[in-house]
């Protein structure tokens, strides 16, 4: 059946295990005991912070293949990707773990785009190991998107901080005990005119809510049939704004929407409206989530990952912020 | 309301370390300030020339306190402006220079707003070692000619 | 939704910058950065020969010193999320904008990396105030030639 962005997978790939490797500020994250590994150097003990950014990734990936057995060279295909130029990090950790690889960006809706596709190659009976994810270091994406680190510019309660974190997933065929990827859906890009990169999570909202009618709407399902509706990264302000937009297309906001964001450093005023990145919603989506899926907490949630689709260059030319989410519905049987 | 709540814990967080800080260090500035010389004086071996001087910086308001030397042929005087005076610095002194000059006629003057001079001026006054007075007058006349 | 509607929404949402609260934390900031600078002025007046006006070049240079330090040991942007203008408008301000870009730039090298990124704030900075200081001089020249005020 064709239809519009939506997808749905009649094999249910399975996300056989997962990796997430942090950084050492992310210790005091809610989420941080169910991390696999937490550096205590924030350059993980390499020269640069890009050199860390890519070892995260690599490590994330290494964890996530150990915990099937496996060795990268038995993976089929790495799909994972990052915000710094040209994704330098994903592409050095691909040429470290040589599985074949395609690079993808989606900004920080990239761990859910990077999922779909594996889903699609696993459901296509082409992949038997697929590995997807996304990662992100604060230092080196922020000195790309914003001011240096120690410049002391006052920022905004809107503002986000983007974490140092990798998470990555093994995608692989129907496999029992495991959450399974039973159907998705490929947002629009949606640009409401928001042009403050301080405030992403605002020019995000209406992304993901578009993207959550479209999915409950596509897929004839109800926001009560889901145990989580996951955001990745609105921080506390937009995830406010996003609820209000869901609810004002009708649906109805419960106990049950979350923001991975928005929790990822507990209440701290330090981070102002949260946290932001390409490794927040996938860190959070493979340790949080997953790991609740697998104690049978959560039987069926769907993860809403959003990304702002600016550069450096974009927003000083004044141009808007156009922004993207992708919706993956995952159960556990 | 939650926001509210946060802006305000936030607050009386920083309260408790920084703001108390200050507020100690504006203290400690009152009390310095109150300790300072706040008098017009004047230093003249012992010829009792200093009153014409005395007179035109008391009664001038804008003037908070002067230190005024006189040694040989020398007049010296160091003065200090009330805070918005401050900003017609070049003026007054200019405007004092001449008075004071048309009250001693055979003598060379030097006056400046420069807290510098002030400084130095009152220590000469309160210093029992008179002898170097025309080393130190030299100094400061240097120290006035420099360009910043 | 169009943009417009969008746009009233954001605004009655997100929440408001807390400008009062900014504007006096930036007066406290800067006034106690300015109130270290004129007791270090007054300390190379008491004991160099530095005059009011030759003071402040030493008192300059120290006080980028400090910042330079507190920039390298990451306090300076905590001092700037809580002072705001407070702490920019200073030439503490300034200081570390030129700092935080070096320290930023390393890893691309001396040359091309602090050396050619360096001025990346500051530049702009330095350019329109030399513009700047023009503009004025140029006006209050022609002013003193037509007689209007004096030096």
């Amino acid at each position: 059946m064709v239809r519009k962005g939506l997808l749905t997978f009649k094999t249910m790939p399975s996300i056989a295990t997962t990796g997430v490797t942090a950084g050492p500020l992310e210790k005091q994250s809610p989420f941080s005991d169910q991390f696999d590994k937490i550096y205590d150097d924030e350059r993980c003990d390499t020269k640069t912070n890009e050199h860390a950014h890519a070892k995260m990734m690599e490590d994330a990936c290494m964890i996530a293949l150990s915990k099937v057995d496996a060795n990268p060279s038995d993976a089929d295909y790495l799909l994972i990707g990052d915000l710094v130029n040209q994704m330098t990090p994903s592409n050095f950790s691909a040429t470290t773990l040589a599985i074949p690889y395609i690079g993808m960006f989606s900004a920080c809706a990239t761990s859910i785009s990077t999922t779909i596709m594996a889903a699609l190659l696993t459901e296509m009976g082409m992949s038997k190991y697929a590995v997807a994810g996304a990662s992100s270091q604060h230092n080196a994406v922020e000195r790309q998107f914003r001011y240096p680190i120690e410049y002391g510019a006052q920022k905004p309660e809107t503002a986000q901080w983007t974490v140092t974190a990798a998470g990555v997933a093994v995608v692989t065929p129907q496999k029992k005990g495991t959450p399974s990827i039973t159907c998705a859906t490929i947002g629009t890009a949606v640009d409401l005119g928001m042009t403050d990169p301080l405030n992403m999570g605002a020019a995000m909202a209406p992304a993901a809510a578009d993207t959550l009618y479209r999915h409950l709407k596509g897929h004839q399902t109800k926001e009560s049939d889901y145990d989580c509706i996951m955001t990745g990264d609105l921080g506390k302000s937009g995830f406010e704004i996003y609820k209000k937009l869901a609810g004002n297309k009708g649906i109805q906001i419960t106990e049950n929407f979350r923001d991975a964001g928005a929790e990822f450093y507990g209440d701290d005023p330090l981070f102002l409206a949260g946290a932001s990145g390409a490794g927040c919603s996938a860190s959070v989506y493979f340790s949080e989530v997953i790991g609740k899926m697998m104690k049978g907490e959560y039987q069926r949630v769907l993860l809403i990952a959003t990304g702002a689709l600016l550069s450096p260059l974009s927003f000083q030319q004044k141009d808007t912020i156009p922004c993207i989410a992708h919706a993956v519905e995952l159960t556990m049987k | 309301m939650n926001k509210v709540k946060e802006e305000k814990a936030y607050c009386e967080k920083m309260e408790g370390t920084r703001i108390r800080k200050v507020v100690m260090l504006f203290f400690t500035l009152i009390l310095l300030s109150g300790c300072s010389w706040n008098e017009i004086r004047s230093y003249d071996g012992a010829n009792g020339e200093s009153e014409k001087a005395q007179e035109l910086f008391t009664n001038d308001n804008r003037v908070v306190s002067a230190a005024t030397i006189f040694h040989e042929d020398e007049v010296v005087a160091g003065i200090s402006l009330k805070a918005f005076s401050r900003f017609k610095k070049d003026k007054i002194e200019k405007e004092l220079k001449k008075e004071l000059e048309k009250q001693y006629p055979d003598r060379e003057v030097t006056i400046s707003a420069d807290s510098k001079i002030w400084m130095e001026a009152n220590k000469l006054i309160d210093s029992d070692e008179k002898k170097d007075i025309d080393k130190t007058i030299k100094k400061l006349k240097s120290l006035l000619k420099e360009e910043t | 939704m169009d943009e417009k509607k969008y746009a009233k929404l954001e605004q009655g949402m997100s929440p408001k910058t807390p400008l009062v609260r900014n504007m006096v934390f930036a007066f406290l900031t800067g006034g106690t950065i300015c109130l270290i600078g004129q007791f270090i002025s007054l300390f190379y007046m008491s004991f160099f020969d530095f005059t009011e006006r030759t003071a402040s070049n030493p008192t300059v240079a120290t006080m980028i010193f400090i910042a330079m330090l507190l920039t390298g040991f990451g306090l300076y942007k905590k001092i700037g999320q809580f002072g705001g203008a407070g702490s920019a408008v200073p030439i503490t301000g300034f200081s570390n904008a030129v700092v935080s870009a070096a320290i930023e730039h390393k890893s691309e090298g001396y040359v091309l990396g602090v050396g050619g990124n360096m001025f990346k704030l500051a530049g702009s900075v330095i350019l329109f105030g030399v513009f700047s200081a023009f503009a004025v001089a140029l006006i209050k020249t022609i002013l003193v030639k037509l007689g209007v005020v004096s030096w």
